[in-house]
């Protein structure tokens, strides 16, 4: 029962990032996204949203193939501004996960972009996902990017 | 470079505490579709993520519009421990949804124990008149933005 409101849409995922232009740059030119707009973020809309205070920011709105956005945000407040420290298996540790044609060489180039591997590459071997493959990256922000190729079935949530 | 492409998203996902809490508290709440429930083996955890001993209860859900999100429960290991990130901390996550009534949605995530981290925004730009966001938090530390557009729509969607 949802009541009388109804969710319409996904309208982003987002990131806080430390340092917007080079992480603009990896979904750009590594991944293939579009960015799409460039604002700022006014400190009277931060201390609303949020109730932190002090905490102007630079936004960055890029559009995944296929059409979902990411919106990347840049604080540049408050002053004790910390980083998340974060394995996977910790409440609230997030990621996204992006469809690859070629995850060979997705995984042969992102340690030029400062994506680091996880640990290994999975490869599945239940029907009917045999074949399907995944890895998880870390960016310097410790952003965790799930990179998946499918097997000749495409995406098994598609038909579901 | 060796040419590849991304060719679309498939989810953003969390750890949640409880997998079962989480979906009751996105399906009651939000309208999410329950996709599937399955459960992921220690030993393909480990080979994906490096933590050991960590078997996984894993939900995925359907955002309406079509959009996916996963919710993991780690089963293991012990030492797991609970994030609890501000929006200015580096590494910080959230996911906006679109609501066609604002003030409604945020009723009901506080009986869902969804709370407000602070205000309801309203914008006066020009084209953005009318528009309202709020974040919110969920008991996992889950950060939650809720957009409500005016008449014009989505904006992105014309850029």
């Amino acid at each position: 029962m949802t009541g009388d409101f109804k969710v319409v849409d996904t309208v982003h995922s987002a990131f806080t990032v430390s340092n917007l232009d080079r992480t603009l740059s990896v979904f750009r030119d590594f991944l293939g996204c579009e960015v799409v707009v460039q604002d700022a973020g006014t400190p009277e809309i931060v201390k609303t949203l949020t109730g932190i205070e002090n905490a102007p920011c630079k936004l960055g709105f890029v559009r995944v193939p296929g059409g979902h956005m990411i919106e990347f945000i840049e604080y540049e407040g408050p002053s004790d501004r910390g980083q998340v420290v974060s394995r996977p298996c910790d409440t609230g540790a997030a990621h996204i996960a992006l469809a690859v044609n070629d995850l060979d060489a997705a995984l042969a180039n992102a340690g030029d972009v400062g994506l680091t591997l996880y640990n290994g590459v999975v490869t599945i071997d239940d029907a009917p996902m045999t074949g399907t493959r995944s890895a998880y990256f870390r960016d310097p922000d410790g952003l965790t990017i799930e990179l998946i190729q499918w097997n000749e079935n495409g995406d098994p949530f598609k038909t579901t | 470079m060796t040419q590849f492409n991304v060719t679309e998203t498939i989810h953003r996902s969390w750890t949640v505490a409880n997998v079962d809490d989480a979906v009751a508290r996105y399906r009651d709440c939000f309208g999410f579709g329950v996709v599937a429930e399955i459960e992921g083996p220690a030993d393909v955890n480990e080979t994906l993520t490096g933590v050991k001993n960590a078997p996984l209860r894993i939900a995925h859900l359907r955002v309406p519009g079509g959009h996916m999100v996963e919710l993991i429960q780690y089963l293991g290991p012990d030492e797991k421990t609970t994030l609890r990130a501000r929006p200015c901390d580096t590494g910080a996550a959230h996911i906006a949804l679109g609501v066609d009534n604002i003030e409604a949605a945020v009723e009901a995530a506080s009986r869902h124990g969804i709370e407000l981290m602070n205000g309801v925004m309203e914008l006066y730009d020009s084209g953005l008149e009318g528009v309202k966001a709020c974040y919110l938090k969920d008991p996992d530390g889950i950060m939650i933005e809720l957009i409500q557009w005016n008449a014009e729509g989505n904006p992105f969607d014309k850029m």
